[in-house]
């Protein structure tokens, strides 16, 4: 929330341009999903065009990290139907490979391997999955690592970092395989506040990109000037969808308003 | 000036007892015994890993099975299932081959029987290790090694079997050393191990402390190189995980 002047974005102008395709990158409909008998998302209808940066919001159990979850097939869902480039989602093991290769995730925990270097977190899947040689995966994650502001780290264990390098190097790790979209699920959410901007300046580079994103986040300013929409969610719906500054200035449903109301003050 | 004389009197000593034959039993005893402690160990390790797999897969009945196994072999004493596999297995293969016309008669080794019930008593004590090992990885590590594209086999062995492995070492240690002590049973079934082979030599020639002074000296020396080598292991993993 304090961060809203950090981002100096010029994503106006950069936009999508880069994007040839016009099918989305991203498509869901009518997907709905049960814990139990508990229905955590209901009739989810919901499209990502390439290139677009989509913040989504909303009161905690809204169902917001459980509907990203399912775009990479963390969760299965019971209903509807989820595309990523074309590709249908399906359990199937070939169709998850295939999406979990061009959709990349991260995690509120970071979820680094504590076993293995920087490097080696950055360059393991490149080798066992995409089976990159050694020394070029490590030139790729010697190159993300940069793009982080931390290769100077790519040799400590992870323990030896601090909350905001090691989401970092999540980020790098997730770019290494070069995915065509990036799903980060409340990114800042466990970091102690100092730790919070640097983060948030590492998304809004790849932003400035043109990479594709879906974050789950609380951080209103960061939306507020990266995203190109935000989508609002409340009891596994989606209420309302906004350009920020429509979001922001005149919501139009009431739970929205309210919801603002407690997290802009 | 009683070292100096000491020495060559034990060279000596040594030098007359390997020819006089007590010395290759030993040697072979010693090689049995690792043979059946290794191999102990290492199907434990993979009964450990695979029953806590099983615990883990979300079968219906699977922790139940799992929980009964390790219940009841880890309150059986170890002689009765060696006895019962020794006497039972045989029999049953026998059985079994005598239902297939035209087969003949096939004697099982006694290392079967051997090698069975020491896997099996510590399988249950490696399976309780590494189920605790595992409740200690964080769900995100395996979601992360999903999102990543690894198969459930490449998190399995990249990811998770490395971070359980550093945390369960030291019982390791512990379970390597009773694997070992474990093998003194089979001179129970006739296998020529370290102890059946200190027995036999202290009642032919009549000094028990010579004969079983030498195997308690081979299962300390065992101890003591098997806890050094895990604690250099012990070490280097620590060194991992704190990082440079």
């Amino acid at each position: 929330m304090t961060a809203t002047a950090c981002f100096p974005m010029s994503h106006k102008e950069t936009g999508s341009m880069n994007e040839t395709s016009h099918a989305p990158a991203i498509e869901i409909t009518g997907m709905s999903k049960w814990f139990g008998s508990f229905q955590v998302l209901d009739k989810i209808d919901f499209a990502v065009n390439p290139g677009e940066r989509i913040v989504v919001c909303g009161p905690s159990g809204s169902g917001k990290s459980t509907m990203i979850r399912c775009i990479n097939g963390l969760e299965t869902f019971q209903d509807g139907r989820i595309t990523v480039h074309g590709q249908e989602l399906t359990q199937k093991t070939r169709a998850l490979d295939s999406v979990r290769k061009s959709v990349g995730m991260v995690f509120q925990q970071f979820n680094l391997f504590p076993h293995l270097t920087v490097l080696e977190n950055c360059t393991l899947a490149q080798r066992w999955v995409h089976k990159v040689p050694r020394t070029v995966a490590e030139g790729i994650a010697m190159e993300q690592l940069k793009k982080v502001r931390i290769p100077e780290q790519a040799h400590k264990y992870p323990r030896r970092l601090s909350g905001g390098q090691q989401q970092r190097v999540a980020i790098a790790r997730s770019l290494c395989l070069r995915p065509r979209v990036m799903l980060f699920d409340e990114p800042t959410s466990s970091l102690d506040p100092e730790m919070v901007r640097e983060v948030l300046e590492t998304m809004a580079d790849l932003a400035r990109e043109g990479m594709t994103i879906i974050c789950v986040t609380h951080e209103m300013g960061f939306a507020r000037s990266i995203a190109d929409r935000i989508v609002f969610m409340d009891q596994g719906r989606i209420i309302e969808e906004a350009p920020p500054a429509e979001f922001f200035d005149t919501p139009r449903q009431a739970r929205t308003q309210k919801f603002l109301e407690q997290v802009v003050r | 000036m009683i070292t100096s004389s000491l020495v060559p009197k034990m060279v000596n000593f040594l030098i007359d007892y390997l020819t006089s034959g007590w010395g290759l039993q030993f040697l072979s005893a010693i090689g049995t015994s690792l043979m059946v402690a290794a191999l102990g160990f290492i199907s434990c390790i993979v009964i450990g890993i695979l029953c806590t797999l099983f615990a883990r897969s979300g079968f219906r009945g699977s922790v139940a099975l799992v929980n009964l196994y390790t219940y009841v072999f880890r309150s059986l004493p170890d002689i009765l299932l060696l006895i019962l596999i020794f006497y039972t297995l045989d029999g049953a293969i026998q059985a079994l081959l005598n239902l297939v016309p035209g087969m003949s008669d096939m004697r099982l080794s006694a290392y079967v029987p051997a090698v069975m019930s020491t896997s099996i008593v510590l399988g249950a004590y490696a399976t309780e290790l590494f189920r605790a090992g595992w409740a200690d990885i964080p769900l995100g590590q395996h979601e992360a090694g999903r999102s990543l594209g690894f198969s459930p086999f490449q998190t399995l062995v990249l990811i998770i079997l490395p971070q359980v492995y550093r945390k369960i070492i030291p019982h390791l240690g512990s379970l390597c050393l009773i694997s070992m002590k474990e093998t003194a049973l089979l001179s129970i079934i006739g296998i020529p191990d370290i102890v059946r082979t200190a027995s036999l030599g202290a009642r032919s020639t009549g000094s028990p402390f010579v004969f079983y002074g030498i195997a308690i000296a081979i299962f300390v020396t065992f101890a003591i190189l098997c806890s050094r080598i895990f604690a250099h292991l012990e070490r280097s993993a620590r060194q991992n995980r704190a990082g440079a």
